[in-house]
C-alpha cells in the first residue's frame, strides 16, 4: 500500500474542504481499503467520514430515510425495512458477510467498484476502468461473471451491489450535498453506464456527498422479494439477483417493480416486464410470459450467456412467489 | 477483531478510524490463563489444523454466539461464512461454536 494522508472530517465543511484538495471519501472501507492494498486505487490522502451524522434511519411521510453511513447490517436488522421494504433487506442480507456488512455504508455500497477480476489485478495490462484507453482484457477473455446488458465495447464489467438492486427497482433517490447546495438524483443518474469513458462511473461533483438515500414507501415496495443467485449459498457475488415487487388487486397486477442485479453494468430495471404485467391478470402464464423480457436488449459474450435465460426464470420465480403470497390477501 | 462488540475484517480496517472505540482481538479473549470457552471447544473439538484462520474463526464465532445465530449447524455455516479455512476444518468448527452456544 503506498502512503498517504489520513484527514478525520469532524463535519461536512472540513470534509468538502479535504475532497477539493483532493483527497477520497472514506466511509466502512470495504472497497476502497481493499483496493488501495491491490494498487489498484492510489490515494494522496483519506477524509474519514465515520463521525459525520449520516447514520440513521428514520421514515418521514411517505418516505423512508436511509442515512449515507448506516451500515449494511443496521438495514437489515432495522425492524421498519425488514416491515416496509424486504427486498432491501433481504438484498442487504444476501451481501458479503456479517464483518463486512457491519462495515460497509449504503453510501459506499451504491459507489463500491466492480469486482471484475481484470480491474481488480494490476497484472493485466489492459483495463480502461483502471487505465484509460487501454482496453478491456474481459472481452476475449473469461467473461462468465461479466455484464450482459449496459455494456459497450470498452467495458462489460458488472456492478456488484445488491442493495442497488433493491433501490433501483422502487424509485429510490440519493441525496447528495455540495458547496453547489443540496439535489436529489434517482440511482440510475448516479451511475453512469460505461459507455465510451468506462473509468467515470458516477455522477457526484468533485465535492458532493452523499448523505442519504431515500426510498418511497407504499404497497410495491412492501410486497417484494430479492432473490439471489450465485456459485455457493453464501458469501458470493450474484450470478443473477432480482429484485420484484407484486401487487395484485381482483386477479390484475396493480403495480408492478423488477430490477435485476449481476447482469447489468449498472442496476438494471425491466421496464419491460412491468409493462407486460400492469393491468393484466396475475396467471402463471402471463407472469411467465412478461418475464421472458427481463433480459431485454442483452448482449452476451462467450460464457456469460447463460445469464440471460437465468435472469428470466429468477425474475419468473420470483413473481410466482410473490403472486402466490400476496393474492389471496 | 471486534469493534465496540462488533466482528469486523482487521485488514480492512485503517486503525487511525477506530479513536475512542473498543477493539477486542484474540490476545484479549481469555481471562489470564483462563481460555475463552470458545477457545477451549476449539481445542476439544481439534477445530484447527494450521491454526491461520484460527483468531478469526474465533472472534467471528464469539460474535455469531452472541449475535444468537449459533441455533444449529445450518445457521452456523451461513453467519460464519465470512470466514475460510483452507484447511477445511469447517465441521469441528461448527461443532465448537454449537457447544459453547450450547452452554451459555
Amino acid at each position: 500500500m503506498q502512503p498517504f494522508a489520513f484527514v478525520r472530517a469532524d463535519d461536512e465543511e472540513s470534509a468538502r474542504a479535504a475532497l477539493r484538495q483532493g483527497a477520497r471519501a472514506l466511509a466502512g472501507g470495504t472497497s476502497l481499503v481493499d483496493l488501495l492494498r491491490l494498487q489498484v486505487e492510489q490515494a494522496p490522502a483519506l477524509v474519514d467520514l465515520g463521525k459525520l451524522p449520516f447514520r440513521s434511519i428514520e421514515q418521514a411521510g411517505g418516505v423512508l430515510r436511509i442515512g449515507a453511513l448506516a451500515t449494511l447490517s443496521d438495514i437489515a436488522g432495522n425492524p421498519l425495512i425488514q416491515h416496509a421494504a424486504p427486498s432491501l433487506a433481504q438484498a442487504v442480507l444476501a451481501s458479503a458477510s456479517p464483518q463486512l456488512r457491519n462495515a460497509a455504508t449504503i453510501g459506499g455500497n451504491l459507489l463500491q467498484r466492480t469486482r471484475c477480476a481484470y480491474f481488480r489485478d494490476t497484472g493485466f495490462e489492459r483495463c480502461n476502468k483502471r487505465k484509460p484507453g487501454s482496453g478491456c482484457a474481459a472481452l476475449d477473455g473469461d467473461d462468465r461473471g461479466h455484464a450482459v446488458l449496459g455494456v459497450s465495447d470498452h467495458c462489460i464489467a458488472a456492478h456488484a451491489s445488491d442493495a442497488a438492486v433493491a433501490l433501483t427497482a422502487f424509485d429510490a433517490t440519493v441525496r447528495l450535498r455540495g458547496t453547489a447546495g443540496e439535489r436529489s438524483v434517482a440511482i440510475a443518474d448516479l451511475l453512469r453506464l460505461p459507455g465510451d469513458t468506462p473509468w467515470l462511473e458516477h455522477t457526484l461533483a468533485p465535492d458532493e456527498l452523499i448523505v442519504a438515500v431515500e426510498l418511497p414507501l407504499g404497497d410495491v415496495l412492501r410486497r417484494s422479494a430479492y432473490r439471489k443467485l450465485r456459485d455457493r449459498a453464501s458469501y458470493a457475488f450474484a450470478l443473477v439477483s432480482a429484485a420484484v415487487g407484486l401487487v395484485i388487486e381482483d386477479g390484475l397486477v396493480r403495480e408492478a417493480r423488477v430490477a435485476l442485479g449481476g447482469v447489468g453494468t449498472v442496476p438494471w430495471r425491466a421496464h419491460a416486464v412491468e409493462d407486460a404485467l400492469v393491468g393484466r391478470p396475475a396467471t402463471q402464464s402471463s407472469v411467465s410470459q412478461a418475464a421472458q423480457r427481463a433480459a431485454d436488449g442483452a448482449v452476451a459474450g462467450t460464457q456469460n450467456g447463460f445469464k440471460v435465460e437465468l435472469a428470466r426464470r429468477t425474475v419468473r420465480r420470483v413473481l410466482l412467489q410473490l403472486a402466490e403470497d400476496t393474492a389471496w390477501k | 477483531m471486534l469493534i465496540d462488540g462488533k466482528r469486523t475484517l482487521s485488514c480492512l480496517t485503517l486503525l487511525a478510524t477506530l479513536e475512542d472505540k473498543h477493539v477486542l482481538t484474540i490476545e484479549g479473549v481469555a481471562t489470564g490463563d483462563q481460555l475463552h470457552p470458545l477457545q477451549q471447544a476449539f481445542i476439544d473439538h481439534d477445530a484447527l489444523q494450521c491454526g491461520y484462520c484460527t483468531p478469526g474463526q474465533i472472534l467471528s464465532g464469539i460474535a455469531c454466539i452472541e449475535e444468537g445465530r449459533a441455533t444449529d449447524a445450518a445457521s452456523v455455516r451461513d453467519w460464519m461464512s465470512g470466514n475460510l479455512c483452507r484447511c477445511g476444518a469447517y465441521p469441528n468448527i461448527v461443532a465448537a461454536i454449537l457447544e459453547t452456544a450450547g452452554k451459555q
